[in-house]
C-alpha cells in the first residue's frame, strides 16, 4: 500500500492531515482492483481495495457504467475465497454497485449458494443482497428459501428476510403477500427486532384490508408485544384504526383509548412518547383524554436529555394551538426552558408560552424574550414574531408593549424575511386594532428612513398612502414620504410619488403643499417617477385651483385592480395595435383555481401586505379566441365564464367526451371535447343532439358539427343556446353523440368508403347557479366588505344536516356557490368546532358579490351555517340565498 | 404520517464537516451536490453546540436531525418531521456506541478512517434501505466483527465482553500491514 503506517510517527503537523486515503485516485484504485482476478487471492489485500473503492464512492466519486460493470464482475470472483471478512465487504460492494452496473443478475447463483449456507451471517447477508438485485421471475425461484428464512431460529436471518420483504412489497406485492402465514408466525418471535420487522411487514401486506388491520390491532393490543419499536408501530396502527372508526361511533368511550393510555406507563421512553403524541393527535380529543398525556410530556420537559425535552415541547406546542388551557399546567417548566442551551427548544418553549399565556403574564414574558432574541437565528425570530402577532390580536389592550417590542426588533440587524415578518405583523395590527394605528404608522415611517430593502419600502409607502390620510394629523407623514423622493432608488421614489398623490386626493388642506412637492418630481432623472408625477398633477387638478377630488379620481387612485395580473399580462400580449384602444374591461376576471399539487402548504398565514396569489396562466383567453373564431358565435358578445370540463362518459369507454359550458350574456355555448379511443374506427360528421326539454328557458340557435374524428386526436363540436339576457337560467340537458362510423384498416390507416350511422348515449348536463358566478378574489376582504356597505346585505341561517366534518361542509358550500375563497379561509383547522369562510365573486351582469359564511357544529355531526351576503344589487344578494336554500 | 419509522440518512463527518462515511436512504437528495449541501447545512447549524455528553437535536427544512459528537467525529441521524424523535436518537446511540466499541474507545477521525471497513459494515448493519435493522450497539458491533465468531452461535447472544474481545482481535490484524 502507498501509505505505510510508519508515517504516524512523523511530526505533529503532518499527523493532523494524515489519512490512510490521502491522495488516492480513482484510476489507480481501479487498476489495483485487478488483484480480484488473481488465481491466488489475497483476502487482506482484496478487502483493502474494496475499502478504498467504497471510500471513493462514499466521497461522491461516480463510476461510469463500464467501470462499475467491470468492477462488479471482478468482485464476483471473490466468492471463491472462504475469508469471512472479505465476504462481508463483497456483499456491501455488490449493494453499492447494484444500481449502476449492468447484468447484476449474474451474481445470483453465488448468492443463492450463500443463502442456503450453514453460516448464519452468510444467509442473512445473501438474502439482503439478493433481494436488492432480484426480479419477479427470480423471486419465485427463491421464494421457498425466503419463507424459511422468515421463521429461521436465528433472529438476524429472520430480520434480513423480513426487511427484504418490506422492500420487495413495493415491486412484487403479489409474491410477498403469499408469505403472510410465515410473517404472522414471526410476529410472535421472542427476538425484539424480528417482532418489529414482522409487524411492519404484516401491516403493509394487509393495509388495504381495514377489517384485517382492525383484527390485527385488537389481538395485539391485548397480547404481549415485547419490542419497544414494535410497540410504537402498534400505537401508530391503533391511532389509524381509531381515526377510521371515528365516523361510526357517535358517542361513548373511544375504542383502544385504554391501550394508548396504558402505553404511557411503558418502560421505554420512545413508547411513552409515541403514545402521548398519539393521544394529543386524536380527532376531537377531550381534555379528560389529554390530561394523562400532558402529564408525561411535562415530566419529559425537565429531563436531562435534550431529545426528550425537544420532543415534549414540540408536541405541547402543537397542542397549545387547539387546546391552550390544557397546556397551562406546564407553563412554569416552559419558562425554565427559555434559557435552554438548545435554541430550538427555547424557541418552541417561547412560542408555546405566547399561545397559552394570559393577559397578566404578557409583560413578564416580553422582558424574557427581549434578552433571548439577540442570540437566536433569523428563522427562530420569525417564529417568535408570528407568535407575538397572534398574541397581540388576542389581547388588544397589550398592543402598546407588543408594538414597542416589534418596533425595537425592527431597528436591529436582520435579514429580509425577518424584517418582512415584522412589517407584516405591524400592518396587521394597525388594521385590526384601531388604537394601535398612529403609533404603528410612525414606527413604519421611522423604519423606511433607514431601510435597505426596496420591496419593504415600496410596500410601506403604499400602505401609508391608504391609512395615512385617515389619521388625525396626516401632515406629519408628508416629511417621511418626501424624504424618500430625495434619498432612494427609482422604485421607491415612484412609490413615494403615488403616496403623496393619495394624501393630496384625500386631504384638501394638504393639496397646495402636495402640488409643490409633486411639481419638483417633474425633474426626476427616472421617467417612471416623472410620468407618475405628471399623471397625478393632472388628475388632481394641479394647475392651481384647489378643487374637490372627484369620485372617479379616487377610484383610480385607491380602487383595487380586480383583474388577475396574469390575465392582464396575457391580454396585453395578445393586443395588436389598431384603431381600437385596449379596453381593460375585456380582460377576463376569472381566477383559475390552482391544481392541487401546486397548492401552498395549508396553514400558511396570509401576509399582511400581499396581493392575492397570482393564478397560473388561464385558459380563458384560449377559449375566448377559439369561440370568437367561429362565425356563428362571434356576435354573442363578451364571454362571461367558461366552466371546468365536465366528464360526460365513464373513464375508458369507446368515446371519451367532456363538456365545457361557456356562458355569455344572452347565450350559452356547450363545447363538447370528444376523443375517439378505437384505433379501427374513424368518426365523421360528429354532432351532439341535445334535448333541452328540461331547460325551458333555453332555445337552441346553432350547432357546429365536427367533420372528422380520427383515432386519438381530440376534436370539438359545439351547440349554442339562447337564453334570457343578463339573468341566470338553469336547466338540465340530455345529450346523444351522433356520428358516421367508418372502419379503418389498422395496417394501412386507410378508412373504408362506406360508413354506418351510429349513436352513443352521453350523460346529462346541467347549467347551475355557480356557472353564473365568476371566481374573483379580493386582496383585503375586510376593506371590500366595509366599502360595499350593508345596503343590500341579506343574512339568514341554514341547517346543513349531518356532515362528515366541518371541512366537508365548507367545501360543499364553496363548490355550490362557485366563488373564490379569500385569505385562505377555505382551510379548516382540524378539530375546530366553528369556522368562518370568506368568499368573493362576480355575478352575471358584472355585479360584485361578497359572502361571509359562519359554520358551527351543532351537536355531534350537525352543521349549522349563517350566511351573510353583500352585493351591489339586492336581487343578486337574494339570488345567492336562493342558491344555498335550494342546494 | 409514515407508519413505519424511517431513517433518511446517517452521516459521520469530521470536525471540518468533511465526510468520513455517509449513507442516504431517501431520494430527497438526488445528487451528490445536494447531499453535500445538506451536510454543510447540518454541520454549520450544529457546529457550535455541545453534543458530547448527551445527544442533541435540531429541526430544519422539515427534517429532524439528532446528533452527537466525540473528539473530531460528528455523528448525525436524520428523519422526517413527523418522526418520533426518541426513535431517531435510539438509532443514533446504537450507531455511536457500536463505532465506539469497534474503535475500542479510540474514537477519532484517523482511527475511523483506518478502520473504515468496520464503519461501513456498521452502517450496513444499523439501517437497511431506511428501515431500522438493529439498535443495540453490542449486537451491531458483534455482527460487524464476526471473523472469529462461532458460526453456529446466534449473533444476538454475544455478550459485551465477547464483542469487545472480537473487536480487540481485529486490531491485531492491521488493515495496512
Amino acid at each position: 500500500m502507498a501509505q505505510p503506517l510508519a508515517k504516524k510517527d512523523d511530526d505533529r503537523d503532518e499527523e493532523v492531515d494524515y489519512s490512510p486515503f490521502l491522495g488516492i485516485e480513482k484510476g489507480a484504485v481501479l487498476q489495483e482492483a485487478r488483484v480480484f482476478n488473481d488465481p491466488q487471492l489475497d483476502p487482506q489485500r482484496c478487502s483493502q481495495v474494496i475499502t478504498k473503492l467504497l471510500y471513493l464512492l462514499n466521497q461522491g466519486e461516480a463510476l461510469t457504467k463500464v467501470e462499475a460493470t467491470e468492477v462488479f464482475f471482478s468482485v464476483t470472483k471473490l466468492f471463491q475465497s472462504k475469508d469471512i471478512g472479505l465476504r462481508r465487504m463483497v456483499y456491501v460492494m455488490i449493494k453499492e454497485l447494484s444500481s449502476s452496473a449492468d447484468e447484476v443478475i449474474m451474481v445470483t447463483s453465488s448468492l443463492m449458494k450463500d443463502m442456503t449456507s450453514k453460516t448464519d451471517m452468510y444467509r442473512a447477508n445473501a438474502i439482503r443482497v439478493l433481494c436488492r438485485i432480484t426480479d419477479g421471475t427470480l423471486l419465485t425461484q427463491i421464494e421457498r428459501y425466503l419463507k424459511q428464512a422468515i421463521v429461521d431460529k436465528n433472529p438476524v436471518v429472520a430480520s434480513a428476510a423480513l426487511v427484504s420483504g418490506i422492500h420487495l412489497l413495493q415491486t412484487n406485492p403479489e409474491i410477498v403477500k403469499r408469505w403472510s402465514n410465515e410473517v404472522q408466525e414471526a410476529v410472535q418471535s421472542r427476538a425484539a427486532l424480528v417482532q418489529f420487522h414482522a409487524l411492519a411487514l404484516l401491516h403493509q401486506i394487509r393495509q388495504n384490508d381495514r377489517l384485517a388491520v382492525n383484527k390485527l390491532v385488537s389481538s395485539l393490543t391485548r397480547g404481549s408485544v415485547r419490542s419497544p419499536l414494535a410497540q410504537c408501530l402498534l400505537i401508530r396502527y391503533t391511532s389509524q384504526v381509531i381515526r377510521e372508526s371515528a365516523n361510526n361511533t357517535q358517542t361513548g368511550d373511544r375504542p383502544f383509548y385504554d391501550f394508548l393510555e396504558g402505553c404511557l406507563r411503558h418502560k421505554a421512553e420512545m413508547v411513552i412518547f409515541e403514545a402521548a403524541r398519539a393521544i394529543t393527535e386524536l380527532n376531537g380529543v377531550t381534555s379528560r383524554e389529554l390530561t394523562p398525556a400532558i402529564t408525561v410530556l411535562q415530566l419529559f420537559l425537565s429531563s436531562s436529555k435534550p431529545v426528550l425535552r425537544f420532543a415534549a415541547v414540540r408536541t405541547l406546542n402543537k397542542v397549545a394551538m387547539t387546546h391552550p388551557t390544557a397546556v397551562t399546567n406546564c407553563n412554569i417548566d416552559m419558562e425554565g426552558l427559555i434559557s435552554d442551551q438548545n435554541r430550538s427548544i427555547a424557541t418552541l418553549a417561547i412560542t408555546t408560552l405566547l399561545k397559552t399565556g394570559n393577559e397578566s403574564s404578557v409583560d413578564r414574558l416580553m422582558k424574557q424574550i427581549t434578552n433571548f432574541m439577540s442570540d437566536i437565528a433569523d428563522e427562530f425570530k420569525i417564529v417568535v414574531v408570528e407568535a407575538i402577532r397572534s398574541l397581540c390580536l388576542k389581547f388588544p389592550l397589550k398592543h402598546r408593549s407588543l408594538m414597542n417590542f416589534l418596533s425595537n426588533i425592527l431597528r436591529e440587524e436582520g435579514g429580509f424575511e425577518y424584517k418582512k415578518a415584522i412589517v407584516d405583523s405591524i400592518v396587521i395590527l394597525i388594521r385590526d386594532i384601531p388604537e394601535a394605528k398612529e403609533t404603528g404608522l410612525l414606527h413604519l415611517c421611522e423604519f423606511i428612513e433607514d431601510c435597505e430593502f426596496t420591496y419593504l419600502s415600496a410596500q410601506i409607502l403604499h400602505f401609508l398612502g391608504i391609512e395615512g390620510p385617515k389619521t388625525s394629523d396626516p401632515s406629519k407623514y408628508i416629511r417621511y414620504i418626501y424624504n424618500r423622493v430625495h434619498l432612494e432608488n427609482a422604485t421607491v421614489r415612484a412609490g413615494a410619488v403615488s403616496t403623496l398623490a393619495k394624501f393630496g386626493a384625500m386631504v384638501d388642506g394638504l393639496k397646495p403643499r402636495i402640488f409643490v412637492l409633486l411639481r419638483r418630481c417633474l425633474f426626476d432623472t427616472d421617467d417612471e417617477v416623472r410620468d407618475r408625477a405628471t399623471l397625478y398633477l393632472n388628475t388632481l387638478g394641479g394647475d392651481g385651483a384647489v378643487v374637490e377630488t372627484g369620485a372617479d379620481v379616487k377610484e383610480f387612485l385607491f380602487g383595487s385592480l380586480d383583474i388577475p395580473l396574469v390575465n392582464l399580462e396575457n391580454s396585453l400580449k395578445n393586443y395588436e395595435p389598431s384603431e381600437k384602444p385596449f379596453d381593460i374591461n375585456y380582460v377576463p376576471k376569472e381566477v383559475k383555481s390552482q391544481p392541487l399539487s401546486e397548492k401552498k402548504a395549508p396553514g400558511k398565514k396570509p401576509t399582511g401586505l400581499g396581493a392575492p396569489p397570482p393564478g397560473p396562466p388561464s385558459t380563458v383567453d384560449a377559449y375566448e379566441k377559439l369561440l370568437s373564431s367561429i362565425p356563428e358565435f362571434a356576435n354573442f358578445g363578451k364571454l362571461f365564464k367558461s366552466s371546468a370540463p365536465v366528464e360526460l362518459t365513464e373513464a375508458e369507454t369507446e368515446y371519451a367526451v367532456n363538456v365545457v359550458k361557456h356562458i355569455f350574456d344572452g347565450h350559452v355555448v356547450f363545447q363538447y371535447n370528444c376523443t375517439n379511443t378505437i384505433p379501427e374506427q374513424l368518426l365523421e360528421n360528429v354532432t351532439v343532439i341535445v334535448d333541452a326539454s328540461e331547460a325551458e328557458e333555453f332555445a337552441e340557435v346553432a350547432s357546429k358539427p365536427l367533420r372528422s374524428l380520427p383515432y386519438d386526436s381530440p376534436g370539438q363540436t359545439f351547440v349554442a343556446f339562447e337564453k334570457p339576457e343578463g339573468v341566470p337560467a338553469f336547466g338540465k340537458f340530455s345529450n346523444m353523440l351522433r356520428f358516421m362510423v367508418k372502419e379503418v384498416d389498422p395496417s394501412t390507416g386507410e378508412a373504408e368508403d362506406d360508413g354506418v350511422e351510429d349513436e352513443y348515449q352521453l350523460e346529462d348536463l346541467e347549467v347551475v347557479a355557480s356557472d353564473y358566478i365568476l371566481k374573483v378574489g379580493v386582496s383585503n376582504f375586510r376593506n371590500a366588505w366595509e366599502s360595499m356597505g350593508a345596503d343590500f346585505e341579506r343574512v339568514d341561517e341554514y341547517g346543513l344536516g349531518p356532515r362528515d366534518s366541518l371541512a366537508e361542509a365548507v367545501n360543499a358550500v364553496i363548490d355550490l356557490l362557485g366563488m373564490q375563497p379569500c385569505e385562505g379561509t377555505e382551510a379548516v383547522p382540524p378539530n375546530s368546532r366553528s369556522h368562518t369562510c370568506l368568499l368573493s365573486g362576480v355575478y352575471i351582469g358584472n355585479v360584485k358579490v361578497l359572502v361571509r359564511l359562519q359554520f358551527g357544529l351543532d351537536g355531534p355531526k350537525d352543521v349549522a351555517m349563517k350566511l351573510a351576503v353583500r352585493s351591489e344589487d339586492e336581487t343578486v344578494s337574494d339570488a345567492i340565498h336562493e342558491i344555498v336554500a335550494s342546494g | 404520517m409514515e407508519l413505519c419509522p424511517s431513517i433518511k440518512n446517517i452521516l459521520l463527518l469530521d470536525s471540518e464537516g468533511k465526510r468520513v462515511a455517509v449513507k442516504y436512504y431517501s431520494d430527497d437528495w438526488p445528487t451528490n451536490s445536494a447531499k453535500e449541501a445538506f451536510e454543510r447545512a447540518v454541520f454549520t447549524k450544529t457546529q457550535k453546540t455541545n453534543a458530547r455528553t448527551e445527544a442533541e437535536i435540531t429541526m430544519f427544512d422539515n427534517y429532524i436531525v439528532v446528533y452527537k459528537f466525540v473528539q473530531d467525529l460528528h455523528f448525525f441521524v436524520t428523519g422526517g418531521e413527523d418522526e418520533n424523535e426518541i426513535i431517531l436518537s435510539t438509532v443514533l446511540q446504537g450507531f455511536f456506541d457500536a463505532v465506539g466499541l469497534l474503535l475500542r474507545g479510540n474514537e477519532d477521525k484517523n482511527e475511523a478512517l483506518e478502520n473504515l471497513d468496520l464503519i461501513l459494515l456498521c452502517l450496513d448493519e444499523v439501517v437497511d434501505g431506511g428501515v431500522i435493522l438493529e439498535t443495540d450497539a453490542n449486537v451491531i458491533a458483534g455482527k460487524v466483527d464476526s471473523h472469529n465468531m462461532d458460526a453456529g452461535a446466534p449473533l444476538s447472544e454475544q455478550t459485551i465482553t465477547q464483542a469487545l474481545a472480537t473487536a480487540r482481535e481485529h486490531l491485531t490484524r492491521s488493515l495496512l500491514q
